[in-house]
Protein backbone atom coordinates (compact mmCIF):
# COMPACT_ATOMS: atom_id res chain seq x y z
CA UNK A 1 0.00 0.00 0.00
CA UNK A 2 2.57 2.36 1.18
CA UNK A 3 5.06 1.80 -1.96
CA UNK A 4 1.71 1.98 -4.17
CA UNK A 5 1.34 5.46 -2.44
CA UNK A 6 5.07 6.87 -3.22
CA UNK A 7 4.70 5.77 -6.84
CA UNK A 8 1.60 7.48 -7.41
CA UNK A 9 2.59 10.92 -5.32
CA UNK A 10 6.17 10.62 -7.30
CA UNK A 11 4.48 10.72 -10.53
CA UNK A 12 1.63 13.25 -9.57
CA UNK A 13 4.83 15.77 -8.42
CA UNK A 14 6.70 14.85 -12.07
CA UNK A 15 3.46 16.09 -13.85
CA UNK A 16 3.18 19.52 -11.20
CA UNK A 17 6.59 19.95 -10.02
CA UNK A 18 5.09 23.09 -8.27
CA UNK A 19 2.65 21.40 -6.30
CA UNK A 20 3.78 21.69 -2.58
CA UNK A 21 0.75 19.37 -1.41
CA UNK A 22 1.89 16.79 -3.94
CA UNK A 23 5.21 17.07 -2.57
CA UNK A 24 3.73 17.07 1.36
CA UNK A 25 1.97 14.57 0.15
CA UNK A 26 4.64 12.23 -1.49
CA UNK A 27 7.25 13.47 1.20
CA UNK A 28 4.47 11.60 4.11
CA UNK A 29 4.05 8.29 1.66
CA UNK A 30 7.79 8.05 1.96
CA UNK A 31 7.85 8.67 6.20
CA UNK A 32 5.02 6.16 6.24
CA UNK A 33 7.18 3.51 4.00
CA UNK A 34 10.39 4.57 6.65
CA UNK A 35 12.17 5.45 3.81
CA UNK A 36 13.44 8.42 5.93
CA UNK A 37 16.29 9.03 3.80
CA UNK A 38 13.77 10.37 0.68
CA UNK A 39 11.51 12.02 2.62
CA UNK A 40 14.06 13.97 3.77
CA UNK A 41 14.64 16.19 0.55
CA UNK A 42 10.84 16.19 0.01
CA UNK A 43 9.83 17.38 3.59
CA UNK A 44 12.22 19.86 2.69
CA UNK A 45 11.13 21.15 -0.76
CA UNK A 46 7.90 21.08 0.49
CA UNK A 47 9.11 23.83 3.29
CA UNK A 48 10.97 25.52 0.44
CA UNK A 49 7.82 26.38 -1.41
CA UNK A 50 6.02 27.50 2.20
CA UNK A 51 8.14 28.13 4.53
CA UNK A 52 5.30 28.22 7.04
CA UNK A 53 4.57 24.47 6.72
CA UNK A 54 4.33 23.74 10.45
CA UNK A 55 3.95 19.65 9.51
CA UNK A 56 6.35 19.65 7.08
CA UNK A 57 8.65 20.65 9.84
CA UNK A 58 7.61 18.67 12.53
CA UNK A 59 7.88 15.32 9.59
CA UNK A 60 11.09 16.29 8.77
CA UNK A 61 12.45 16.68 12.15
CA UNK A 62 10.78 12.83 12.86
CA UNK A 63 12.84 11.97 9.67
CA UNK A 64 16.05 12.99 10.61
CA UNK A 65 16.06 11.69 14.03
CA UNK A 66 14.72 8.29 12.43
CA UNK A 67 17.99 8.34 10.45
CA UNK A 68 19.86 9.39 13.73
CA UNK A 69 20.58 13.06 13.22
CA UNK A 70 19.72 14.99 16.35
CA UNK A 71 21.49 17.53 15.60
CA UNK A 72 19.64 19.13 13.10
CA UNK A 73 16.50 17.64 13.93
CA UNK A 74 17.04 20.09 16.69
CA UNK A 75 17.46 22.78 14.88
CA UNK A 76 14.70 22.07 12.62
CA UNK A 77 11.97 21.40 15.80
CA UNK A 78 13.72 25.08 17.14
CA UNK A 79 11.87 26.67 14.02
CA UNK A 80 8.92 24.04 14.10
CA UNK A 81 8.29 25.24 17.80
CA UNK A 82 8.26 28.76 16.62
CA UNK A 83 5.94 28.40 14.17
CA UNK A 84 3.49 25.87 16.38
CA UNK A 85 3.40 29.20 18.93
CA UNK A 86 2.57 31.60 15.84
CA UNK A 87 0.03 29.85 14.49
CA UNK A 88 -1.39 28.44 17.82
CA UNK A 89 -1.70 24.89 17.21
CA UNK A 90 -2.00 23.00 20.85
CA UNK A 91 -1.50 19.54 19.77
CA UNK A 92 1.62 19.67 17.42
CA UNK A 93 3.64 22.14 20.24
CA UNK A 94 3.35 19.23 22.92
CA UNK A 95 5.24 16.73 20.26
CA UNK A 96 7.61 19.09 19.11
CA UNK A 97 7.98 20.00 22.73
CA UNK A 98 8.50 15.87 24.08
CA UNK A 99 10.78 15.42 20.73
CA UNK A 100 13.10 18.04 21.91
CA UNK A 101 13.28 16.80 25.30
CA UNK A 102 13.79 13.33 24.27
CA UNK A 103 16.82 14.49 22.02
CA UNK A 104 17.82 16.80 25.19
CA UNK A 105 19.65 19.82 25.13
CA UNK B 1 -28.75 -33.68 33.66
CA UNK B 2 -27.78 -33.30 37.17
CA UNK B 3 -29.74 -30.45 39.51
CA UNK B 4 -26.31 -28.79 39.80
CA UNK B 5 -25.98 -28.64 36.50
CA UNK B 6 -29.76 -27.26 35.60
CA UNK B 7 -29.03 -24.45 38.09
CA UNK B 8 -25.62 -23.71 35.91
CA UNK B 9 -27.44 -23.71 32.80
CA UNK B 10 -30.06 -21.60 33.99
CA UNK B 11 -28.14 -18.86 36.05
CA UNK B 12 -26.08 -18.66 32.74
CA UNK B 13 -29.18 -18.11 30.55
CA UNK B 14 -30.26 -15.52 33.28
CA UNK B 15 -26.79 -13.97 33.26
CA UNK B 16 -27.26 -13.88 29.07
CA UNK B 17 -30.05 -11.89 29.53
CA UNK B 18 -29.53 -9.58 32.02
CA UNK B 19 -25.74 -8.55 30.34
CA UNK B 20 -27.57 -7.95 26.77
CA UNK B 21 -30.21 -5.80 28.44
CA UNK B 22 -27.77 -3.87 30.38
CA UNK B 23 -26.15 -3.20 27.21
CA UNK B 24 -29.28 -2.37 25.22
CA UNK B 25 -30.01 -0.03 28.22
CA UNK B 26 -26.94 2.02 28.91
CA UNK B 27 -25.37 1.99 25.11
CA UNK B 28 -27.14 4.20 22.61
CA UNK B 29 -29.33 2.13 19.96
CA UNK B 30 -27.86 1.42 17.05
CA UNK B 31 -29.16 3.77 14.07
CA UNK B 32 -29.70 3.24 10.54
CA UNK B 33 -27.24 1.54 8.16
CA UNK B 34 -27.30 4.72 6.88
CA UNK B 35 -28.92 7.74 5.84
CA UNK B 36 -28.93 11.31 3.63
CA UNK B 37 -31.30 13.75 3.83
CA UNK B 38 -31.53 17.65 3.13
CA UNK B 39 -32.16 19.85 5.94
CA UNK B 40 -33.01 23.20 6.90
CA UNK B 41 -31.62 25.72 9.13
CA UNK B 42 -34.13 26.70 11.55
CA UNK B 43 -32.73 30.63 11.60
CA UNK B 44 -31.05 31.16 8.20
CA UNK B 45 -33.81 28.34 6.38
CA UNK B 46 -30.41 27.80 4.40
CA UNK B 47 -30.04 24.23 3.36
CA UNK B 48 -27.49 21.67 4.94
CA UNK B 49 -27.20 18.22 3.65
CA UNK B 50 -26.78 15.64 6.77
CA UNK B 51 -25.85 12.14 5.89
CA UNK B 52 -24.02 8.78 8.60
CA UNK B 53 -23.09 5.70 8.30
CA UNK B 54 -22.70 2.96 10.70
CA UNK B 55 -19.04 1.10 10.39
CA UNK B 56 -18.37 -1.46 11.98
CA UNK B 57 -15.14 -0.28 13.68
CA UNK B 58 -14.64 1.41 16.91
CA UNK B 59 -14.35 4.85 16.69
CA UNK B 60 -10.41 5.39 16.64
CA UNK B 61 -10.38 3.34 13.24
CA UNK B 62 -13.42 5.03 12.01
CA UNK B 63 -11.74 8.30 12.41
CA UNK B 64 -9.15 7.20 10.21
CA UNK B 65 -11.58 6.62 7.28
CA UNK B 66 -11.85 10.25 7.46
CA UNK B 67 -8.15 11.16 8.21
CA UNK B 68 -6.22 9.21 6.11
CA UNK B 69 -5.65 9.85 3.00
CA UNK B 70 -5.30 6.58 1.70
CA UNK B 71 -8.56 5.71 3.40
CA UNK B 72 -10.40 8.69 1.99
CA UNK B 73 -9.29 7.92 -1.64
CA UNK B 74 -11.36 4.34 -1.22
CA UNK B 75 -14.36 6.37 -0.53
CA UNK B 76 -14.45 10.31 -1.13
CA UNK B 77 -12.36 10.88 -4.11
CA UNK B 78 -9.60 9.05 -6.19
CA UNK B 79 -6.90 11.35 -5.02
CA UNK B 80 -7.12 13.22 -1.54
CA UNK B 81 -4.09 14.94 -0.22
CA UNK B 82 -4.60 17.02 2.90
CA UNK B 83 -3.10 18.26 6.19
CA UNK B 84 -4.65 17.50 9.23
CA UNK B 85 -4.43 20.44 10.91
CA UNK B 86 -6.23 23.50 11.39
CA UNK B 87 -4.89 25.45 8.59
CA UNK B 88 -3.85 22.27 6.44
CA UNK B 89 -4.69 21.95 2.84
CA UNK B 90 -7.16 19.77 1.59
CA UNK B 91 -7.23 18.64 -1.97
CA UNK B 92 -9.81 16.56 -3.63
CA UNK B 93 -9.25 15.08 -7.31
CA UNK B 94 -11.99 12.98 -9.14
CA UNK B 95 -12.17 12.66 -13.02
CA UNK B 96 -9.64 15.61 -13.00
CA UNK B 97 -12.14 17.59 -11.15
CA UNK B 98 -10.31 19.52 -8.21
CA UNK B 99 -12.00 20.70 -5.14
CA UNK B 100 -10.02 22.58 -2.68
CA UNK B 101 -9.96 23.97 0.78
CA UNK B 102 -8.53 23.63 4.52
CA UNK B 103 -8.81 21.98 7.72
CA UNK B 104 -11.01 24.54 9.62
CA UNK B 105 -11.39 22.92 12.84
CA UNK B 106 -9.93 19.28 14.32
CA UNK B 107 -11.00 17.20 17.46
CA UNK B 108 -8.92 14.20 16.75
CA UNK B 109 -10.47 11.84 16.61
CA UNK B 110 -14.03 12.99 17.31
CA UNK B 111 -14.48 15.16 14.42
CA UNK B 112 -13.21 17.40 11.22
CA UNK B 113 -14.34 20.15 9.08
CA UNK B 114 -13.14 20.90 5.96
CA UNK B 115 -14.32 24.88 4.93
CA UNK B 116 -14.12 23.84 0.63
CA UNK B 117 -14.31 26.13 -2.37
CA UNK B 118 -17.17 23.79 -4.24
CA UNK B 119 -16.88 23.63 -7.92
CA UNK B 120 -20.34 26.00 -8.50
CA UNK B 121 -18.35 28.80 -6.82
CA UNK B 122 -20.10 28.63 -3.12
CA UNK B 123 -17.76 28.25 0.11
CA UNK B 124 -18.96 25.45 2.04
CA UNK B 125 -18.33 23.96 5.45
CA UNK B 126 -17.89 19.90 5.89
CA UNK B 127 -17.94 18.88 8.80
CA UNK B 128 -17.28 15.01 9.73
CA UNK B 129 -18.21 13.51 13.49
CA UNK B 130 -17.29 10.09 14.55
CA UNK B 131 -19.57 8.78 17.45
CA UNK B 132 -19.73 5.25 19.44
CA UNK B 133 -22.16 2.49 19.07
CA UNK B 134 -23.30 -0.71 20.11
CA UNK B 135 -21.13 -2.93 17.72
CA UNK B 136 -18.94 0.05 16.40
CA UNK B 137 -19.12 3.88 14.78
CA UNK B 138 -21.47 5.95 12.88
CA UNK B 139 -19.49 8.53 11.18
CA UNK B 140 -21.69 11.57 10.48
CA UNK B 141 -21.48 14.12 7.47
CA UNK B 142 -22.81 17.99 7.72
CA UNK B 143 -22.47 20.00 4.68
CA UNK B 144 -23.86 23.19 3.58
CA UNK B 145 -25.02 25.65 3.32
CA UNK B 146 -26.78 25.67 0.26
CA UNK B 147 -29.15 28.30 -0.55
CA UNK B 148 -32.81 27.94 0.43
CA UNK B 149 -34.02 28.97 -3.15
CA UNK B 150 -34.76 26.30 -6.34
CA UNK B 151 -30.78 26.34 -7.57
CA UNK B 152 -29.29 25.44 -3.95
CA UNK B 153 -32.09 23.35 -3.56
CA UNK B 154 -30.95 21.41 -6.81
CA UNK B 155 -27.30 21.56 -5.25
CA UNK B 156 -27.99 20.30 -1.96
CA UNK B 157 -30.30 17.24 -3.16
CA UNK B 158 -27.70 16.26 -5.45
CA UNK B 159 -24.78 16.45 -2.61
CA UNK B 160 -27.50 14.48 -0.41
CA UNK B 161 -27.06 11.43 -3.70
CA UNK B 162 -23.34 11.59 -3.70
CA UNK B 163 -22.61 11.61 0.32
CA UNK B 164 -25.33 8.41 0.18
CA UNK B 165 -23.64 6.67 -2.38
CA UNK B 166 -19.98 7.70 -0.86
CA UNK B 167 -21.22 6.65 2.45
CA UNK B 168 -22.25 3.27 0.62
CA UNK B 169 -18.78 3.00 -1.22
CA UNK B 170 -17.53 3.58 2.42
CA UNK B 171 -19.62 0.86 4.63
CA UNK B 172 -18.40 -1.44 1.49
CA UNK B 173 -14.73 -0.76 2.37
CA UNK B 174 -14.67 -1.12 5.46
CA UNK B 175 -16.51 -4.81 5.43
CA UNK B 176 -14.02 -5.44 3.14
CA UNK B 177 -11.19 -4.58 5.90
CA UNK B 178 -12.45 -6.68 8.38
CA UNK B 179 -10.84 -10.22 9.02
CA UNK B 180 -12.43 -12.78 7.28
CA UNK B 181 -10.24 -15.46 9.17
CA UNK B 182 -11.04 -16.88 12.77
CA UNK B 183 -8.03 -14.14 14.96
CA UNK B 184 -5.90 -15.66 17.47
CA UNK B 185 -7.53 -14.83 20.95
CA UNK B 186 -5.19 -14.16 23.79
CA UNK B 187 -7.69 -15.98 25.96
CA UNK B 188 -7.53 -19.50 23.96
CA UNK B 189 -4.78 -21.05 24.35
CA UNK B 190 -3.69 -22.31 20.23
CA UNK B 191 -3.78 -26.08 19.89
Amino acid sequence: MNDSKVDKWKQACEQRPNDELARFTLAKALYEAERFEEAVPEFQRAIDAKPDWLMAHVFLAKSLVELGQGAPAVVVLKKARELALEQDHSEPLAEIDDLLEELGP
Amino acid sequence: MTMRALALVAAMACGFTACFSRTRAEDPLPGPRQDAAVVADADTSKRRVVASAFVPVPPWEAWDWIASSDRLEQWLAQEVALDVIVGGPVRLTTDGVVTEGSVSAVDEPTSMAWSMAASDGAARVVTFRVSGEVGGSRIHVDEGPFSADRSGEVTAVSHRKRWGEALGVLRAAVERRLPTEPQDSPFVASP
